[in-house]
């Protein structure tokens, strides 16, 4: 019984603000409305690179310029109502979404919660629809989309065995070569002695069986 | 290698070296070699086994001109860098340095003074590399994330490795991080590495 809407103690202002709004508009505006948020969230990225850079850059201005558009339209029709309402529509719907997301809310949940804000129904029905679909698909992106350091991409290793060097003249010891390049693009060429290497084998396996223990453990519960 | 004769030179310098060996004194010889052997394989091309100052001392104490003084450190050193080039035994070593005027007690101590450093040098010699970067030490750290802030309740495990790389200049960092599955695929190519390394054993 006590749990708490998925907005938090106090629902955020900007979702207040967007309440009255909604009480008075056009399904298919806020429809629009609401597509827009959707491909906004899907694009938005942290770890974006230059290509993806610019087609989020792309998208947000292709949301801009409709917003304004659907704004004037709206004026014209309503001249009472605010420049900047498409503007307060979307950043509401923008918080309600992004909150769902954040707390996994399930779409029953959802319904509860919003309900409670008075949401007209029509609306309502229209972002539990979006939600139903959207929400995996949009957990599984924020969940990789995370801030990390660099992840290893590609490892390429040779093993040699040097028979002479110039300071001496017999060698015969394996030496392994690698080279690494992460996620950063950056590439590294470098030597591995055998002893370096064991190190290097028992604390990755030392690692790998320590993730494993912990996902025995009942207590908690690990998301794959 | 025991057939050819590894100190053939026909430099009548490095004879005249051998010969001013022969006449410095045992026990302080056997402490000049002793220093000289710390820095085969170790010295950079060009640096000084003694120090100006104790070069100084030196010729006074063996009574030895500047000159005299430095073709007896070179010739020791050479007969030390082709010991270890060949990596042969004290005994070999006897023979051969039989073949050259070195007198007995003088070959005696070159004999003494192998046998107690030849496995240290060459276990140096053999790792000493020619590439830029080497594996010098790991760490890692092992972790499970909670919430992020696009996201709360989260159990993932995740972990970061720490690759110290040494250069003969600088160290660099290479900091990675591994999820579970990235961690598994890792560890397989390890193994793949470390199945070649027995075939070779």
């Amino acid at each position: 019984m006590d749990r708490i809407s998925f907005l938090g103690y106090n629902t955020p202002t900007e979702v207040k603000n967007v309440l009255p709004i909604l009480a008075k508009i056009e399904q298919s505006y806020c429809r629009q409305i609401v597509s827009l948020v959707v491909s906004y969230l899907k694009a938005k990225k942290i770890d974006s690179n230059q290509q993806e850079y610019q087609k989020f850059n792309q998208i947000t201005k292709e949301i801009h310029d409709k917003l304004s558009i659907a704004s004037q339209q709206q004026q014209t029709q309503q001249t009472q109502q605010q420049d900047d309402q498409s503007s307060i529509l979307f950043t509401g719907i923008y918080y309600i979404l992004k909150l769902a997301i954040k707390t996994k809310v399930s779409v029953e949940y959802f319904i509860t919660d919003l309900t409670e804000l008075k949401i007209p129904s029509t609306i309502l029905t229209d972002l539990q629809k979006v939600y139903t679909n959207i929400r995996k698909e949009l957990i599984d992106k924020v969940l990789s989309d995370k801030i990390l350091f660099p992840q290893l991409e590609t490892l390429k290793w040779r093993v040699d065995v040097i028979i002479s060097s110039s300071f001496t003249s017999r060698i015969l010891h394996p030496i392994i070569l690698m080279e690494t390049t992460d996620t950063k693009g950056n590439k590294r060429t470098f030597e591995v002695s055998v002893d370096m290497f064991h190190k290097l084998r028992y604390n990755v396996s030392k690692v790998l069986k320590d993730m494993e223990d912990l996902d025995q453990l009942p207590i908690l519960k690990i998301d794959k | 290698m025991s057939g050819h004769n590894i100190f053939e030179t026909t430099s009548s310098a490095f004879n005249e070296s051998l010969a001013l060996i022969n006449k410095v004194d045992s026990s302080k010889f056997t402490r000049i070699l002793s220093r000289i052997v710390q820095k085969i394989g170790v010295r950079e091309k060009g640096e000084r086994i003694f120090s100006e100052a104790e070069e100084e001392q030196l010729q006074g104490v063996l009574g030895l001109s500047t000159n005299q003084l430095r073709s007896i450190i070179e010739a020791t050193s050479f007969i030390l860098d082709q010991i270890a080039y060949y990596a042969i035994s004290s005994n070999a070593l006897a023979s051969q340095l039989d073949k050259t005027i070195l007198a007995k007690d003088k070959i005696q101590t070159f004999q003494n003074v192998w046998e107690e450093n030849a496995e240290h040098i060459l276990q140096q010699l053999k790792s000493k590399t020619v590439s830029p970067m080497v594996l010098d030490d790991i760490g890692w750290r092992f972790h499970l994330q909670m919430s992020q802030s696009s996201m709360s309740k989260i159990k993932q495990s995740s972990a970061i490795f720490e690759f110290n790389l040494k250069s003969s200049n600088s160290n660099e960092k290479m900091l990675l991080e591994f999820n579970r599955e990235q961690l598994q695929d890792l560890y397989l190519k390890l193994e793949d590495i470390q199945e070649k390394l027995d075939t070779l054993s």
